[in-house]
């Protein structure tokens, strides 16, 4: 090849480089509050207008609407309520979609109003459970992330992440890059337990005493409420389920986390199941297993040895 | 200055150009942005646009700008959030509290998630 026509090819190459780096697909987010949580979409497309930003708030605010009046005369909430009462069924009842009463006398309900809040009394925790009332928010938002997700599909995307608080789906890949998931320490914000792949599609959703909580004279009370004594349940710190649905995901990692190992994980080799337990030690079923790249050394705390000990020396201090 | 070289110089020149606006990510700076705890954007400072998100009480404009970031509009009592300008380098944060949102300036990292669950 002469010097000249190196140049040119060369050229050449050099052109196709900077028309490809103008234009072409890039990651777009959105982010509305719902439900209690943060949403956010993140799009890998040519564009993602406003227009369609739009219709899926929309979409949002409809779904919010509905679960907040919970007419079981609407189609979707009887649907989502005979959903639930299946995982009422598998966990032995300490899971139930009718504890609206209970949540919202331990002040879960608000965030804020929690945080300044003392436990209830047994007597009044009893009379509320009696009342029955129907909350569906442990499904709904699952429900929710898996009817954003069809419709953004109608909209021609491919490629996408909706995360409602951490129950997410998502689906394609960012362009030759993989979407990347962390699933996130219960006791260290800004640590990470490890990766989940997304081959093609991830629906997930993790049920954390992190998520909503009150400290009451060195007692941790959070929003996991076992539905047969009112009170949150102790068994895990956090439970992260992998799933066809978002739903299903977020279904089933409440209904474990509150049945305080009334439901075995060892028979739950489908969906995928990560658990934490007090002791700072993960397990999984062999399905999770095969979708989650871990960070932490085998049989070892995820954290680093002085964290740990500095957490351990904190929680004797409670003590 | 042969004709060749004039060739190769304009080689060079596009190659830097395209490297300038090449679309990956890891350029140098970004502004994340925060609800709460968990991060729900990566905004490349490279790339000028306006963003809206929606705290707990209402919505924020996050305009990006010539590799600076800065929250433009907020719906919050005091907008001490606005009132912090323009934020451009590594650490620096605007915290906008009522709606629970922090826009904050950070150096490119490798391999950062595109989310967080938990």
């Amino acid at each position: 090849m002469t010097p000249v026509k190196h140049l040119v090819r060369s050229l050449v190459v050099a052109c196709t480089f900077v028309l490809s780096a103008c234009g072409g697909p890039k990651e777009h987010f959105m982010m509305t509050y719902a439900m209690g949580t943060s949403v956010v979409i993140k799009v890998y497309a040519e564009d993602f207008p406003a227009a369609d930003k739009g219709a899926l708030i929309k979409e949002l605010t409809h779904l919010e609407d509905l679960f907040k009046k919970n007419d079981v005369n609407d189609g979707i909430v009887r649907y989502v309520l005979r959903e639930a009462l299946r995982y009422q069924v598998a966990s032995q009842g300490a899971f139930s979609p009718y504890l609206g009463a209970v949540i919202d006398l331990w002040g879960f309900n608000d965030e804020e109003a929690a945080q300044s809040r003392k436990p209830p009394s047994d007597g009044k925790i009893r009379t509320a459970l009696g009342k029955k009332q129907l909350n569906l928010y442990a499904l709904a938002k699952g429900y929710a992330v898996d009817t954003l997700a069809r419709k953004i599909e109608r909209m021609g995307y491919k490629n996408y992440i909706i995360n409602a608080g951490g129950d997410l789906i998502a689906k394609g890949s960012k362009g030759e890059v993989p979407w990347r998931v962390d699933v996130r320490h219960p006791r260290f914000i800004h640590r990470t337990l490890g990766q989940l792949k997304v081959d093609g599609k991830l629906a997930v959703a993790t049920s954390g005493d992190y998520q909503n909580y009150f400290v009451y004279e060195n007692e941790w009370y959070h929003h996991l409420l076992n539905a047969k004594t009112g009170k949150p349940a102790r068994r895990y710190q956090a439970v992260t389920v992998i799933a066809n649905s978002v739903m299903e995901a977020d279904a089933l990692a409440t209904a474990i986390f509150v049945s305080d190992g009334v439901i075995d994980l060892s028979d739950k080799m489908e969906p995928a199941v990560m658990v934490s337990y007090h002791n700072d030690r993960q397990e999984m079923s062999p399905a999770f297993e095969r979708k989650f790249i871990t960070n932490c050394p085998k049989n070892d705390p995820c954290i680093a040895r002085a964290e740990y000990l500095k957490l351990k020396e904190k929680e004797q201090g409670k003590k | 200055m042969t004709r060749a070289d004039v060739l190769l110089s304009g080689v060079l020149a596009l190659l830097t150009y395209g490297y300038s606006r090449r679309p990956v990510t890891q350029v140098s700076t970004y502004a994340e942005v925060y609800a709460g705890a968990t991060r729900i954007a990566r905004l490349d400072l490279t790339e000028n646009g306006t963003h809206t998100v929606k705290g707990r009480l209402g919505e924020l404009d996050i305009t990006i700008k010539d590799g600076r970031a800065r929250v433009a509009q907020a719906t919050c009592r005091d907008k001490r959030c606005v009132r912090m300008g323009w934020l451009s380098h590594n650490g620096e944060a605007a915290l906008c509290v009522p709606n629970r949102v922090m826009l904050k300036v950070v150096g490119a990292q490798e391999g950062t998630p595109d989310a967080v669950v938990g």
